[in-house]
């Protein structure tokens, strides 16, 4: 991987689109479908590039999406089917509303 | 609706961005290039509020910087779009409006949309509120 020139700002302004435009794009429940790219390899680049900036797109994720979007996120980059999450969710809810 | 153009020499991450432009409702897409120099002469015979430009080299070559200063010195504001993050870091050296990580949504073109108008205070006053009304529906 080529080293990266950038200025002290530019770097700023690079962690901070990481940290905003990644999880935006990643939780979008159209975003895979519509562009048509396969949910693991889009993250595997973002892991990627959030590594290039020393982030962690697991944390990304985690401090800036809801706990259903990240575990959703979770379920999709590891293939599982989405109805798993959706009934962890389903119950979760039920478990509240008795309350 | 505000019109926009867009440069792309990629015909099938053009047609991706003409699909989400669409998509957003309020923008008017005037006319698509593959080069930017043709752009530029359009944006000189035009009143063109939006540019779309889809960057793949980083450094940016110092051409494109040129013509796209041209650009911006009548008026129109521009918006990166990138599958190279490192290129936003470059992307302000020339005022760009916004820099958009690819692959995107409608709602976050929509949001550079708009980030650009502010700057260009094209007579368009939109309240945070607005925005957020405006890139709910877009998501609907």
């Amino acid at each position: 991987m080529k080293p990266l020139k950038l200025s002290q700002n530019d770097l700023e302004y690079v962690k901070l689109l990481i940290d905003k435009d990644i999880p935006e794009s990643a939780t979008d429940v159209f975003f895979f479908d519509e562009m048509k790219i396969e949910p693991k390899d889009y993250i595997d680049q973002m892991i990627a590039i959030a590594k290039m900036f020393e982030m962690d797109f697991w944390e990304v994720i985690g401090r800036n999406c809801s706990d259903f979007e990240s575990k959703r996120l979770h379920v999709l980059y590891d293939g599982q089917p989405l109805r798993k999450i959706i009934a962890i969710n389903k119950r979760k809810k039920t478990k509240q509303m008795n309350r | 609706m505000i019109k926009c153009i867009q440069v792309d020499p990629d015909k099938k991450s053009r047609e991706v961005t003409e699909r989400l432009i669409k998509k957003a409702g309020k923008l008017r897409l005037a006319s698509t290039f593959g080069a930017l120099n043709k752009a530029v002469s359009f944006c000189k015979k035009h009143n063109v509020p939006i540019m779309f430009i889809h960057l793949f080299d980083f450094p940016i070559p110092q051409n494109k910087i040129l013509l796209l200063k041209k650009i911006e010195e009548n008026g129109t504001q521009i918006i990166i779009l990138s599958s190279k993050i490192t290129i936003a870091g470059e992307a302000f050296a020339f005022n760009a409006a916004d820099f958009v990580m690819l692959p995107t949504t409608t709602r976050r073109l929509w949001r550079a949309c708009i980030k650009a108008l502010k700057i260009k205070d094209y007579g368009i006053e939109i309240t945070d509120a607005q925005v957020k009304n405006l890139t709910t529906q877009q998501s609907h």
